[in-house]
C-alpha cells in the first residue's frame, strides 16, 4: 500500500519510519479491521460503451426503475496531440480524447470503472471522481503501473456534473491535468431535472465541452518545441506551468475543435444542454446571442437553477450545465468570455442552429447605408 | 547484520573506529568506500500487490544479498559538477554552496548518467545500489513503513501509514536547506537519516500474494524507482525535486540525491 500513497505524492508518499529499524520492525502491525462487504448481487447491470466528446452516450434523461450498476471502461492513451497548427503537446487522456469522455448516471446508480493503463504507456496514472465519496475520489485505489488495469466501483449519491481527474500524486497532478487527463461525469436526478418550479425539463440534446488550457514551452525563437515523448517535456513544460500564463486555451483538446465541420448542430427550438467542464482554472462560458435559460452554474442539479444568464462561471475544478432553447436559427458562438482566451487562445466554438428567422425577435430596420455626418 | 553489528561493537569498544569498514584503496583516484558483508534482509518490495483482488501489503520475505562495497558519502556538488564540466551530466537545479556538501535535486537519470561517466574516469564499475543493498548498508537507518492488514479496510491502513510517517519524520514544516546528517551509521555511511533521500535502482513492483502467503511477483514498473531516505519513496524517474507533495496522504522525500555501489 505505500505506494500506492507513494506514488499518490507524486513522488513519494511511503509512510515514514525514521528511527531503529529493528524497533520499526518490531512495531510492525497487523490490521485487523475488514470493511462489512455488501451485497449488490440483485442490482442490474448495464454497460455503456463511451463516445469521443462533445457527444454524449445514450442514456435516459428519467431513471428508469431500480439504481442499476453502469459499467464503463477507459483506457488511458499517451499520445502526442497537435492542439494548434505547429504547437504538439505530449498529451495524456482518459480513453483517447481530451476532454475525457461524458459518463451519464443516475443518483444511486453505481459507477463501476475498469481503468487501463496499456503496457505501451511511460507513466503511472489513477483517477479521482468529484462525484465520488471517500479515498481521494477514488484515486488512492486506482494507482495503475503501465501494463495494469483496475476496477472501482462508487455509488453515485449527489446529483450533478463533476470533473473527474488524474492525481497521481505531487507534481504529477498539475501535469496530467494540464496534459488533458480530466473529463466528466453527469449524474441525473432519477425524476430527471427540473426547473426553477421543480418542473420537468428535458433536453433535446446534449454537448459536453471539455475546456483545457495548455502549457507549451517555447525555444528562444519563440517556436513551440516538440518532444519525443512525455518524459522529455516534463522539464520545460513545468517551467511554463509555474508562470501559470497558458500558451492555449481551448475546448476539446485543441484550436477549432468545436468549428467549422465539428461544430456542434441544433435545431431552432431545441433545448440543448450544455455541460461546461475545466478541471483546473476558471471559466466563463458565454453563448453569443443566446442565454442561459436554466444554469446550474456549479452542476449541481439539487440547487435551484439560475435563469436568463448572459455569462456563467465555472469554477476551475467543476463542471456547469446550463439549458438553452434556440429561439433563431443562424452560427451561434460559444465562448470562454475572457475574449483574449477565446480569440487569441483557442477558446471558442460553434453552434449551427438551423431554422427560421424570427422577425419579432430581431429585425434589421435598415441595412447599413451612407452616412455623412448631420 | 548481526555480525556487522558485533563487529561495530567490537571496534567501539577497542577504540579503532572503522575497524571493521575496509577503506578501498585504489590506484586512481575514487569515492570512498565502504565495505558491506553479505547478509539476508526482511525486505519488503513495495508496488502493487493484491490478495483476492484487494491491493495489499505484501508480505516480507528473507531476501540475502552479497557483499557489496558502497560509498562512504553522498555525492557531492563538486563531484557532480566535475561530471558536468566533463559534458556528461545535465546541469542540476540546484548546486550546494559548499561543494562539499551532497548534491540534490538530481533525477534518477542524473544519478544514472554520473554513474557511467565516472565509470569512465576511475576505470572501476559504479551503478546505483538496488534496494535491498540500499536496506542492507543503511543499517539500523532503515524503516519499514508498511502496516500489514489482511486487506479489509483500507482507510484505517492509510490512516495508520500516515499516523506513523507523521510522527516519526516530525511535522511538516517551512523546507529547510538540504542536510546530510552529521556522523555515520553504524555501517559507516554518513548522511543517512537527513532529509535528503537517495536514488535505487529498485523499481517499483507488481504482484500477487498467492493464498498460501508467496509472492508472485510480475513485471516491475522502472519508471518509477525507490528512494531510500527515513522511510523509502517511490519517485518517477525524471523528478528531481519531489517536495512538492502536498496531497492528503503520504509524504514525499525532501530532497534528492544519491550514492553509487563500486562493482569492481
Ligand atoms: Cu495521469
Amino acid at each position: 500500500m505505500l505506494t500506492r500513497r507513494a506514488a499518490l505524492m507524486g513522488a513519494a508518499g511511503v509512510a515514514a519510519l525514521p528511527v531503529l529499524a529493528k524497533a520499526a520492525k518490531a512495531e510492525s502491525t497487523t490490521v485487523h479491521e475488514a470493511a462489512a462487504p455488501v451485497d449488490l448481487s440483485s442490482l442490474q447491470r448495464i454497460k455503456r460503451e463511451l463516445v469521443a466528446p462533445p457527444f454524449v452516450h445514450e442514456h435516459e434523461q428519467v431513471a428508469p426503475g431500480e439504481p442499476r450498476i453502469v459499467e464503463f471502461e477507459m483506457k488511458i492513451v499517451e499520445k502526442e496531440i497537435e492542439v494548434d497548427q505547429g504547437a504538439y503537446l505530449q498529451g495524456m487522456t482518459f480513453d483517447g480524447s481530451i476532454p475525457g469522455p461524458m459518463m451519464v448516471v443516475h443518483e444511486g446508480d453505481y459507477v463501476e470503472l475498469t481503468l487501463i493503463n496499456p503496457p505501451e504507456n511511460m507513466l503511472q496514472h489513477n483517477i479521482d471522481f468529484h462525484a465520488a465519496t471517500g479515498a481521494l475520489g477514488g484515486g488512492a485505489l486506482t494507482l495503475v503501473n503501465p501494463g495494469e488495469k483496475t476496477v472501482l466501483r462508487f455509488k453515485a449519491t449527489r446529483p450533478g456534473t463533476f470533473v473527474y481527474h488524474c492525481a497521481p500524486g505531487g507534481p504529477m497532478i498539475p501535469w496530467h491535468v494540464a496534459s488533458g487527463m480530466a473529463g466528466t461525469i453527469m449524474v441525473l436526478p432519477r425524476e430527471g431535472l427540473s426547473d426553477h418550479k421543480g418542473n420537468p425539463v428535458k433536453y433535446d440534446r446534449v454537448y459536453y465541452i471539455g475546456e483545457n488550457e495548455f502549457y507549451i514551452p517555447k525555444d528562444e525563437n519563440g517556436d513551440y518545441i516538440r518532444y519525443e515523448d512525455v518524459g522529455e517535456s516534463y522539464p520545460d513544460t513545468l517551467e511554463v506551468m509555474n508562470g501559470l500564463i497558458p500558451s492555449h486555451v481551448v475546448f476539446n483538446g485543441a484550436v477549432g475543435a468545436l468549428t467549422g465541420e465539428n461544430a456542434m448542430k441544433a435545431k431552432q427550438g431545441e433545448k440543448v444542454l450544455f455541460v461546461h467542464s475545466q478541471a483546473n482554472r476558471d471559466s466563463r462560458p458565454h453563448l453569443i446571442g443566446g442565454h442561459g435559460d436554466l444554469v446550474w452554474e456549479a452542476g449541481k442539479f439539487n440547487n435551484v437553477p439560475d435563469r436568463d444568464l448572459e455569462t456563467w462561471f465555472i469554477r476551475g475544478g467543476s463542471a456547469g450545465a446550463a439549458l438553452y432553447e434556440f429561439l433563431q436559427p443562424g452560427v451561434y458562438a460559444y465562448v470562454n468570455h475572457n475574449l483574449i482566451e477565446a480569440v487569441n487562445l483557442g477558446a471558442t466554438a460553434h453552434v449551427v442552429v438551423e431554422g427560421e428567422w424570427n422577425n419579432d425577435l430581431m429585425e434589421q430596420v435598415v441595412a447599413p447605408t451612407e452616412y455623412s455626418g448631420s | 547484520m548481526k555480525i556487522e553489528l558485533i563487529a561495530a561493537g567490537l571496534a567501539a569498544a577497542i577504540g579503532v573506529p572503522g575497524f571493521w569498514f575496509s577503506t578501498a584503496k585504489d590506484p586512481a583516484p575514487g569515492a570512498e568506500t565502504v565495505f558491506i558483508a553479505a547478509d539476508t534482509i526482511a525486505y519488503r518490495p513495495i508496488g502493487n500487490f493484491h490478495r483476492n483482488g484487494k491491493s495489499v501489503v505484501p508480505p516480507e520475505q528473507l531476501r540475502p544479498v552479497a557483499a557489496f562495497e558502497i560509498m562512504k558519502h553522498q555525492v557531492s556538488g563538486s563531484e557532480y559538477a566535475a561530471c558536468v564540466a566533463a559534458g556528461a551530466c545535465k546541469k542540476a537545479d540546484s548546486v550546494p554552496a559548499d561543494g562539499g556538501q551532497a548534491q540534490t535535486h538530481v533525477s534518477w537519470h542524473d544519478a544514472t548518467a554520473y554513474a557511467h561517466w565516472y565509470s569512465q574516469e576511475t576505470g572501476h564499475s559504479w551503478r546505483l545500489p538496488d534496494e535491498a543493498e540500499w536496506q542492507l548498508a543503511a543499517a539500523e537507518i532503515f524503516g519499514d513503513e508498511a502496516v500489514e492488514t489482511d486487506s479489509g479496510d483500507p482507510a484505517q491502513r492509510w490512516l495508520r501509514q500516515y499516523d506513523r510517517g507523521v510522527t516519526l519524520r516530525g511535522l511538516p514544516g517551512p523546507a529547510q536547506d538540504p542536510k546530510s546528517e552529521p556522523g555515520a551509521n553504524s555501517n559507516g555511511l554518513t548522511g543517512l537519516g537527513g532529509n535528503i533521500w537517495e536514488w535505487t535502482g529498485g523499481c517499483m513492483q507488481n504482484g500477487e500474494v498467492t493464498k498460501d502467503g508467496t509472492l508472485q511477483l510480475g513485471d516491475p514498473y522502472c519508471s518509477a524507482r525507490i528512494t531510500g531516505g527515513r522511510h523509502r519513496a517511490v519517485v518517477i524517474d525524471f523528478i528531481r525535486d519531489a517536495s512538492v507533495g502536498g496531497c492528503a496522504v503520504g509524504l514525499p522525500p525532501d530532497y534528492l540525491g544519491f550514492r553509487l555501489v563500486k562493482d569492481g
